[in-house]
């Protein structure tokens, strides 16, 4: 998805969770890319 | 896993360049009271002072809002229509809906009915759509502040957003814009004064907040900002961050502390009241009633 943890974090089953989670068939994932602009 | 800083729960939040792990309760109040802090550092405004927060819809402003409340301000919002399709429709929806949970007013100026939604405004300006977007809500913004009766105007700026635009600036040495890029944009000369209290909050951070604080934002970008060049700045910084954490804060802080008060020593632009609707411009005729103007010309305006 070629996003940095600096502006962007995941968020699984209404969970925060770091980079090294693994994440399991249903699990409900959203991705929150922070970068807006113009 | 990281414990928690204050009580060593689980830590759901670690902000680098503080060091510092949270649980999700003393995040939020580790924003709110950041938030507190700023306002009180820069001055911006008092408990006894009726604020307008700037509402987009979108995650920084409802933070915004939804810490000043919780901080006991009297907070309202200011809701600018741009007419740009189910972009626009969903966030006035969602700041609606916010405004109803929180008990608060929000005032609502649809660009339609003052001048011309952005849209149409892009097909007869050579500008970005941004520029022209940017210049109407501050002048919206300003005249509705001015109206409805608000001492204070409050935007969402974040620490990314004044670190990219600072980064540009200097990147074309705009001593203009520099002059003027403050946290607090004093009252005055027809202009009611200009706060952004998330000025030393992250765009992440802000995220995390309304994320936690269960606020319902509008994650879709508007479709005119692609290819921005302040999101290019943004991403650009985030590499130097990533790298090195705490670089945008310092850079900001740093221009604030040592540049800007030579640059203020600087400052001499006269305003005085338009000639067709007397909001302070530099000119004879401010940019929006020139846009009105050229929009008549065009025969696309709504009245043409």
């Amino acid at each position: 998805m070629n996003l940095s943890r600096e502006y962007a974090f995941v968020v699984v089953n209404g969970e925060v969770v770091e980079e090294d989670f693994y994440i399991k068939e249903g699990d409900q994932v959203r991705v929150i890319n922070a970068v807006s602009g113009g | 896993m990281k414990r928690c800083a204050k009580c060593s729960q689980k830590a759901v939040v670690y902000l680098p360049h503080h060091r510092l792990a949270l649980c999700k309760d003393h995040y939020l109040e580790w924003f709110e009271r950041r938030v507190e802090r700023t306002i009180k550092e820069f001055r911006m405004f008092s408990r006894e002072d009726r604020v307008l927060v700037a509402v987009s819809g979108g995650k920084d402003s409802l933070s915004l809002w939804h810490a000043l409340h919780k901080l006991g301000y009297q907070a309202d919002g200011l809701y600018i229509n741009l007419g740009i399709g189910d972009y626009s429709k969903l966030s006035e929806e969602k700041a609606k809906k916010f405004a109803q949970g929180l008990g608060r007013t929000l005032h609502v100026i649809r660009l339609k009915d003052v001048v011309e939604d952005i849209p149409t405004l892009k097909e007869i300006e050579k500008r970005p759509a941004c520029s022209v977007c940017g210049n109407l809500k501050r002048y919206y913004m300003n005249k509705g502040a001015k109206e409805l009766g608000f001492s204070v105007i409050a935007t969402g700026h974040n620490l990314d957003d004044e670190s990219a635009t600072l980064m540009g600036n200097v990147l074309s040495w705009n001593l203009g814009y520099l002059q003027r890029q403050s946290p607090v944009l004093k009252e005055g000369n027809g202009f009611v004064k200009k706060v952004k209290p998330l000025c030393l909050i992250t765009e992440k951070e802000s995220a995390l907040y309304a994320l936690l604080s269960n606020i319902d934002f509008v994650e879709e970008e508007c479709p005119y900002s692609v290819g921005a060049s302040s999101i290019e700045q943004k991403l650009l910084l985030s590499q130097i961050e990533e790298k090195s954490p705490g670089t945008k804060l310092r850079f900001y802080l740093e221009f604030l502390r040592k540049v800007q008060p030579l640059l203020r020593q600087e400052e001499k632009l006269e305003l005085k009241p338009c000639s067709i609707c007397g909001e302070p411009t530099s000119g004879d005729v401010c940019s929006v009633c020139r846009l009105k103007q050229r929009l008549t010309l065009s025969g696309k305006g709504q009245g043409s």
